[in-house]
């Protein structure tokens, strides 16, 4: 082979690693990892009148009134969050877009991940047999193996459950400040895995 | 040649490959079948050694064609296609089977000359490896490859004094991701995709023994793969794809050239894990026969070109 020839030939070898080595981009993207910022249909802005489950009436946990919008304190915290805005770093930038999808998704996956991550046995004892994790140490190995599906539909209901009932201070009703009452629709949601 | 794929299958074949020192002569064209056939029972789950009696023994069996034709006496072309059949002896899973990863390699000797009372040699070696059937990747330790495309990258540096060598090499091993049969899976988090990263891995080989390439190769073996990422396998898990598969075998290889028929050789050998991580400790014996054939018209007489 002339040495013309030899050069060619380690020319093409060396152009295919380059075209392969350029395809081989890592790193992975979820389906839900970018999402537009979520734009609810229905603000709920009767949600203080909702049937509650979990409590009693939207009174059972009173909420105290703001501050009012005058005051010196409330402007400072205004403030406050007007400079913190004007200085967000690019990670807190990532956290407010993940969380923008909302938060029923966003729990939802992380509740399937904890569900996934306990869905295993605990490595058995040399006998055979299966440890008991320790409900005084829940977080040592053995761990609960609380991904199995009653235990699974009960971790989502809880967290369901107190996702939604969050208290807000909403103006113009006279009656105080309401609990959102556990919305139905999380549980559902949460059903499907 | 396979060594790219050590995972729990761990089908190598030290054979006559793309990771020693010998060179076929131009127009040489070394071809033949080879076996390789490994077990293991114990395995490393993450750093924990252990049984399993859902598994039982773990076998591989490795059937592949292997060739090496000889471009110029200083680059050749190497390829390999295996038919790899897996089985567990207890528990419910299916043992799986089919044609697995097709390797091409380019080896390419730059440089050989006489240094101090030996003869030193140089070989860039690039290779690359695809799957050729779908068969499942998301089944260990039980499918029979991980569908990743790859990359290997290899040098090597080979040193001989009469009838004795040493080779060394390293090798760096660029891996595609893969896609799975799940819409989402947990490895240390929860992926809401169907595309697992693989991590890449890099290869060092350390061979020494007695050769004399016309007659008699006996050589041991120590290779080390190391995985550059990856997870370890959860406690009571089946491994990953991208586990972090680490592995050091030991191993010896012979290959002897038929004095009868010219261009006939026996190769036969077998290796064990030493230590590992995520992987089996397989034990595999390997055999195959190569018969050279000389394309170029002027001689009959066919050989390995290399310091004979």
């Amino acid at each position: 082979m002339t040495m013309k020839n030899k050069i060619r030939y380690i020319h093409i070898i060396a152009a295919g690693f380059i075209v392969l080595l350029f395809s081989c981009a890592k790193g992975i993207n979820g389906r839900t990892d970018v999402l537009a910022p979520l734009a609810p249909a229905k603000t709920d802005i009767n949600a203080g009148d909702w049937k509650t489950i979990l409590l009693a009436g939207p009174t059972d946990f009173p909420v105290a009134a703001p501050t009012a919008v005058t005051s010196t304190a409330y402007i400072a915290e205004l403030n406050e969050i007007k400079a913190l805005q004007n200085a967000i770093t690019p990670d807190q930038q990532t956290k407010i877009s993940y969380w923008n999808a909302g938060s029923t998704l966003r729990w939802n996956e992380l509740l399937r991940q904890l569900v996934a991550k306990y869905n295993l046995p605990p490595y058995q004892n040399a006998d055979g047999t299966y440890p008991f994790p320790n409900a005084n140490n829940p977080f040592a190995y053995p761990l609960f193996p609380f991904a199995n599906p009653p235990y699974a539909a009960r971790a989502y209901a809880y967290v369901s459950a107190a996702r939604s009932t969050m208290h807000w201070w909403q103006p113009g009703i006279t009656k105080g400040y309401i609990p959102v009452p556990l919305h139905i629709k999380p549980m559902q949601r949460s059903s499907h895995v | 040649m396979a060594l790219c794929l050590i995972t729990f299958i761990h089908a190598t074949a030290n054979a006559q490959t793309d990771a020693d020192a010998i060179m076929m002569a131009k127009n040489n064209f070394c071809v033949g079948p080879m076996y390789s056939g490994s077990h293991w029972t114990d395995y490393w789950e993450g750093t924990l050694k252990r049984t399993n009696d859902n598994l039982g023994i773990v076998s591989t069996q490795m059937y592949s064609v292997m060739g090496n034709y000889g471009l110029t006496s200083r680059v050749n072309l190497l390829f390999s296609v295996p038919y790899v059949e897996t089985q567990a002896s207890a528990g419910t899973l299916h043992g799986q089977k089919g044609i697995q990863d097709l390797s091409v390699w380019a080896k390419w000797m730059p440089f050989e000359k006489k240094v101090g009372p030996g003869t030193l040699s140089l070989y860039g070696i690039g290779g690359v490896s695809t799957p050729l059937t779908n068969y499942i990747a998301d089944y260990l330790p039980l499918s029979i490859g991980l569908q990743s495309k790859t990359l290997s990258l290899r040098a090597m540096a080979d040193y001989q004094v009469g009838s004795l060598f040493a080779t060394v090499s390293g090798t760096y091993v660029f891996r595609k991701n893969i896609t799975i049969d799940r819409t989402s899976y947990y490895t240390t988090t929860l992926h809401l995709t169907n595309e697992v990263e693989m991590p890449d891995a890099n290869q060092y080989s350390i061979r020494a023994g007695y050769r004399r390439t016309d007659r008699l190769i006996v050589e041991g073996i120590f290779t080390r793969w190391t995985t550059l990422g990856g997870f370890d396998i959860t406690r009571n898990n089946m491994p990953f794809p991208s586990n972090r598969m680490n592995s050091s075998t030991l191993g010896v290889n012979i290959k002897y050239s038929l004095k009868a028929i010219n261009g006939l050789s026996l190769i036969g050998g077998g290796d064990m894990t030493i230590a590992g991580q995520n992987v089996g400790q397989s034990s595999s014996l390997n055999g195959g026969i190569f018969y050279v054939i000389d394309f170029s018209a002027k001689h009959k007489a066919s050989k390995t070109l290399k310091k004979a």
